[in-house]
């Protein structure tokens, strides 16, 4: 493997000034980066971690959602009780993201500045919205989640940039959410395909909210799909089976998947229409709230 | 004293789970420099040019070996069976993993660096990826130089061909096959393919070799060091008393380990730099050195109407890839059991191993076992559906039975397969018509069985040294080697059994060739039968010299002794006798020993044109079977249970004996799952956890297992191996499980949710 140095910055203005350097990455807990190191897909010389700056570790509720600091382990937010009430979609995402000792190490920062294809977090994000807080030399922005994927493993952010918080919404009061994630093979897998689903009724059962969010079918690009025809459809009647099927008939229309080694293109567009109605049945069945 | 039968806890069971193992990849040696390989980028080429002058000059590089360092061995090639695979390549590169050149440098670091200064020009060759293909007439040669092995063993039983890639052929016949197709009722056709997979030990391959004048030292994560010094010995062309090789615990196996693998690298890196070298595999390398053969397995039946099986004609396939390691050994031994557990008269079978221009294929837990029974099994449910008859039934009425003759005409011993598959069936609560459909969820559940036999390697040899000290305790002196599998303790309380002493008495010593006499290997599920025979073996020498002695010493007749925990005693008058220790040093001296040695020895013996005459000194029986769900909108199949029964010939010790079993199911079932390594024109793509699927415990269903204890009468207590067996049938029943929940056939392993879906679409 690639040697780099590893730096610790102690002020975010520490760990701005290096990242200036050439051949300069970020490291989160190193889960997926260390990977693409060890395989010499990136050669970076200095890594610097975020984990002796204690304000992005923290995580805190914001509005009715809640704001996670880049430092926050992927497990804590798994393990926290009040991302359940304000999240349940976040948790029911975070949990399927590969193993607990994976969960342990990977942080927020990290994994969405990763932005591999197969993303169970970023399916969940998009279907909730939100906000990357960035800063940089020239001072912070915020990019919406929507435009926060570009490409393939490609972000919004810019060279010398990094994430120093994700601040989530949550769904509208009322609605309620499923996450569900197709595997071809063990449960450690990344998402075949992924697909987060939101739906708020009104009282008389009139849908008024609508998401529905498929990941790992643009090609290999790690913009999750956003099917927003289908959320359309939904909206203002109640959703009704057929319903359920046109939105998912419009999904899989949509996807335009890769083959990759896990499942074929094919197969993963038959796979966004069973998880989409999947996800929807979930969603209008399941429990209210958040 | 009765230790045989008890389910004492693992001996390394503490040190294991509190991380106190040793594995050779914790050793490090004063001196030593690390090893790191350069790999060849195509699968079949000539080395035009190898500069490695700038990898020499780097700092911190002690020195790089390439082809040209082998001339000073006479014939720098090894290989179990056939010497075709260099230490480092000589001209050519025979795969994309191909070890072109190996650097020594102070750190790991420095040396995988120096990889990036060698400086290679290749010359491509057509390449060979297929197996069928290889055998083709025009298709391109993987090797135009095939040197006969100086085997260890069995080399006269292991036919070696040279036709066209094909490095190993073998072939039964029996009866008249073309006659059993005549008076058949019904016959049936198919082929079966299977991916090749690898064994994914935890620990990868580790070696260390360091030079003292002609002197040689390895350690090695390898399961069979005796082996591995024998074969150091004739390819450095040094005695092989001045080789040690140690073999510390390992961090598993599966067959992955045996045989040289990363030694003669070290040992010649060794020798070129003049210092101590380490190597460790990376994940990557170890799925490059060897892997499980992907295999193409075309099987015909005559049966007739009443469920009669006539005659079998089998003609299998090895994909053997770039080095023959031990396949023409896999094709003989595939062939004694290709045909199944049953009564056939009329047998034809042909098993070709062949090269191809991919990662050299091996052993793996099970020896191809599971892919004959693949095939084999889906027929025999084929086969009843066909003639009306419950799969079980159309089973127990062909199965071989004690007495009765295998298909190399070996009279067989402790076959229970009837009680092991209805143990099965009962367990099971087995309805053959018996298919549960939840239409809301769209799943469907049914339930298959498999049977098997699978054979052991044969001939084979095992000793072992017994010293019992001054104190009356008794050091055990093995070659076998630790693998997580259970051996030491296992061998601890065979040996307290057989000399009657308590087992806190009982050291068993492993893992270090100076120490240890020969042993063939921990592997064919060996030890507890070959070992434990050794060493009950050496217990009756042992025994026999004490109460020789104590005869003399008591002035008593031999046939009025007795032994008993530990002491020789008048029977009757148990306070008239001495202890061991009382004995050693009176015959001995204070702080003397008394020493024998232990042996087991099998003989094979087959016919070259028709496979007949004895292949396996004993065989392995059981019967698995499973519930399977299966989710038809998505393709994906679950094990939702599965029932092992085994014949053990006797536990030793029962709950090691269910670990081991259920260890082979869950491997079993991640084979038939998941498990695939994917080659692209000679590219390994998949040579990573991550994009190679193992099963996890969240798929792993629950296993019963029921140990039949048939005992054999040649077993150490009756005992007979457990390590492998139960893997064989775990892919057969979950396609036989498959085929009556969805009405499809599957051929081909692993069972993908994509293929269960176009098949159904098909349907």
């Amino acid at each position: 493997m690639q040697k780099f140095d590893l730096i610790e910055p102690t002020s975010l203005d520490e760990a701005l000034g290096i990242l200036g350097k050439e051949d300069t990455r970020v490291i989160g807990g190193g889960t997926a980066l260390i990977v693409l190191v060890k395989n010499g897909l990136l050669r970076p010389r200095y890594l610097v971690s975020l984990r002796k700056l204690p304000e992005l570790g923290t995580s805190k509720p914001r509005g009715t959602g809640m704001s996670f600091g880049a430092c926050t382990h992927l497990r804590d937010i798994e393990r926290s009780n009040k991302v359940r009430e304000r999240l349940p979609l976040v948790s029911a995402a975070v949990e399927h993201i590969g193993n607990v000792r994976v969960r342990s190490a990977a942080t927020v920062g990290g994994t969405i500045c990763e932005a591999d294809y197969q993303s169970d977090f970023a399916v969940a994000l998009l279907a909730l919205g939100g906000r990357v807080r960035v800063r940089g030399l020239q001072g912070e922005r915020l990019i919406s989640i929507d435009e926060f994927y570009v490409g393939p493993y490609t972000t919004a952010l810019d060279t010398g940039e990094l994430v120093t918080e994700l601040e989530i919404d949550a769904a509208p009061q009322g609605a309620s959410s499923a996450y569900l994630k197709c595997v071809t093979g063990p449960v450690t897998d990344r998402p075949c395909v992924a697909v987060a689903a939101v739906v708020g009724l009104d009282a008389a059962g009139a849908c008024v909210h609508s998401r529905l969010v498929v990941g790992g079918v643009d090609g290999f690009s790690s913009r999750p799909l956003r099917v927003t025809a289908a959320e359309q459809l939904a909206i203002g009647a109640k959703i009704t089976s057929q319903t359920i099927a046109a939105m998912s008939e419009i999904a899989c229309r949509q996807a335009d998947p890769a083959s990759d080694l896990k499942a074929s293109a094919q197969y993963k567009k038959e796979m966004t229409k069973v998880f989409c109605r999947r996800a929807l049945e979930q969603a209008l069945g399941g429990n209210r709230g958040g | 004293m009765n230790y045989v039968g008890q389910s004492l806890l693992p001996l390394d069971g503490r040190e294991k789970v509190t991380g106190g193992t040793a594995y050779a990849v914790h050793a490090n040696w004063p001196g030593m420099v690390y090893g790191k390989i350069l790999r060849s980028a195509f699968p079949h080429a000539r080395i035009a040019r190898l500069d490695v002058s700038r990898a020499e000059r780097l700092p911190g590089v002690s020195g790089v070996l390439t082809g040209s360092d082998l001339a000073r061995w006479q014939n720098p090639y090894f290989g179990a069976v056939i010497r075709d695979q260099p230490i480092v390549a000589i001209d050519k590169v025979h795969f994309i993993g191909d070890p072109v050149a190996a650097v020594a440098a102070e750190t790991p670091e420095i040396a995988a660096d120096a990889l990036e200064l060698i400086d290679v020009e290749y010359e491509e060759l057509p390449a060979v990826h297929d197996a069928k293909e290889a055998m083709l007439e025009h298709a391109p040669v993987v090797h135009d130089r095939v040197v006969r092995s100086l085997a260890l063993f069995d080399p006269a039983h292991v036919p070696i061909a040279t036709g066209q890639n094909v490095c190993g052929y073998f072939r039964l016949r029996k009866g008249d096959i073309s006659l059993a197709f005549k008076q058949a009722d019904e016959i049936f056709e198919n082929v079966y393919f299977t991916a090749p997979t690898q064994h994914c030990a935890f620990e990868p391959h580790t070696a260390l070799a360091r030079w003292a004048g002609d002197k040689l030292e390895v350690w090695s994560s390898t399961q069979n060091p005796s082996v591995v010094k024998a074969e150091l010995a004739e390819l450095f062309s040094l005695p092989i008393s001045n080789i040690r090789v140690v073999a510390p615990p390992l961090g598993s196996g599966f067959g992955s380990k045996l045989f040289l693998k990363v030694e003669p690298l070290a040992v010649a890196l060794a020798a070129k730099v003049g210092r101590p070298v380490k190597i460790v595999l990376d994940r990557e390398e170890v799925f490059l050195t060897l892997t499980e053969p992907g295999t193409w397995i075309r099987i015909k039946t005559a049966v007739l109407r009443d469920g009669t099986l006539l005659g079998r004609e089998m003609e299998v396939i090895l994909d053997t890839g770039a080095y023959a390691d031990i396949t023409p050994r896999l094709a003989r031994g595939l062939g004694l059991v290709a045909p199944g557990p049953y009564k056939i008269s009329n047998v034809s079978v042909d098993v070709y191993a062949v090269y191809t221009n991919k990662a050299p294929a091996g052993a793996l837990r099970g020896v191809i076992g599971r892919q004959a029974c693949w095939a084999y099994e889906q027929e025999m449910d084929q086969i009843a559906a066909r003639i009306g008859m419950d799969p079980v039934e159309l089973r127990l009425k062909n199965f071989l039975h004690d007495g009765d003759k295998m298909h190399a005409g070996e009279t067989v011993e402790a076959f229970p397969l009837e009680a092991c598959l209805k143990r099965v069936r009962d367990a099971l609560d087995w309805n053959a018509g018996s298919v549960i459909i939840d239409e809301e969820k769209n799943k469907v559940r049914a339930k298959g069985v498999a049977c098997f036999v699978k054979h052991t390697m044969t001939p084979a040899f095992s000793l072992t040294d017994l010293r019992l000290e001054e104190d009356g305790s008794l050091a055990v002196h093995v070659g076998s080697v630790e693998m997580g599998q259970g051996a030491a303790t296992v061998l601890k309380q065979m040996a307290a059994d057989a000399m009657n002493l308590p087992i806190e008495r009982v050291s068993i010593i492993m893992g270090d060739t100076n120490n240890a006499p020969y042993d063939q290997g921990t592997n064919s599920s060996r030890t507890t039968f070959h070992m434990g025979r050794a060493i009950v073996s050496g217990s009756e020498r042992l025994r026999a010299e004490l109460l020789a002695h104590a005869a003399r010493l008591l002035e008593v007749s031999e046939q009025d002794l007795e032994i008993r925990e530990g002491r020789v005693i008048a029977r009757g008058a148990p306070a008239r006798g001495l202890s061991f220790g009382d004995i050693v040093t009176r015959v001995s001296a204070r702080g003397g020993s008394l020493s024998v040695s232990g042996i087991s020895k099998s003989e094979a013996a087959l016919d070259q044109k028709t496979g007949q005459g004895k292949g396996s000194t004993y065989y392995f029986t059981g019967a698995g079977g499973c519930e399977v769900e299966i989710d038809r909108e998505t393709g994906v199949a679950r094990v939702l249970r599965y029932v092992a029964a085994n014949n053990v010939g006797t536990a030793i010790n029962p709950m090691i004996c269910t670990a081991q079993i259920e260890g082979s199911v869950a491997g079993g079932i991640s084979q038939t799952l998941f498990e695939e390594m994917r080659w692209e024109r000679g590219q390994l793509v998949n040579p990573n956890l991550a994009d190679y699927s193992l099963l996890t415990s969240w798929e792993a269903p629950p296993v019963e297992v029921v140990l039949v204890e048939s005992p054999h009468g040649a077993g150490p207590f009756g005992a007979v191996g457990a390590g492998e067996p139960a893997i064989v049938p775990t892919s057969a029943a979950i396609g036989n499980a498959v085929a009556r929940a969805l009405g499809i056939r599957l051929f081909s392993l692993p069972v993908k949710p994509d293929e269960i879906l176009k098949a159904l679409a098909e349907k």
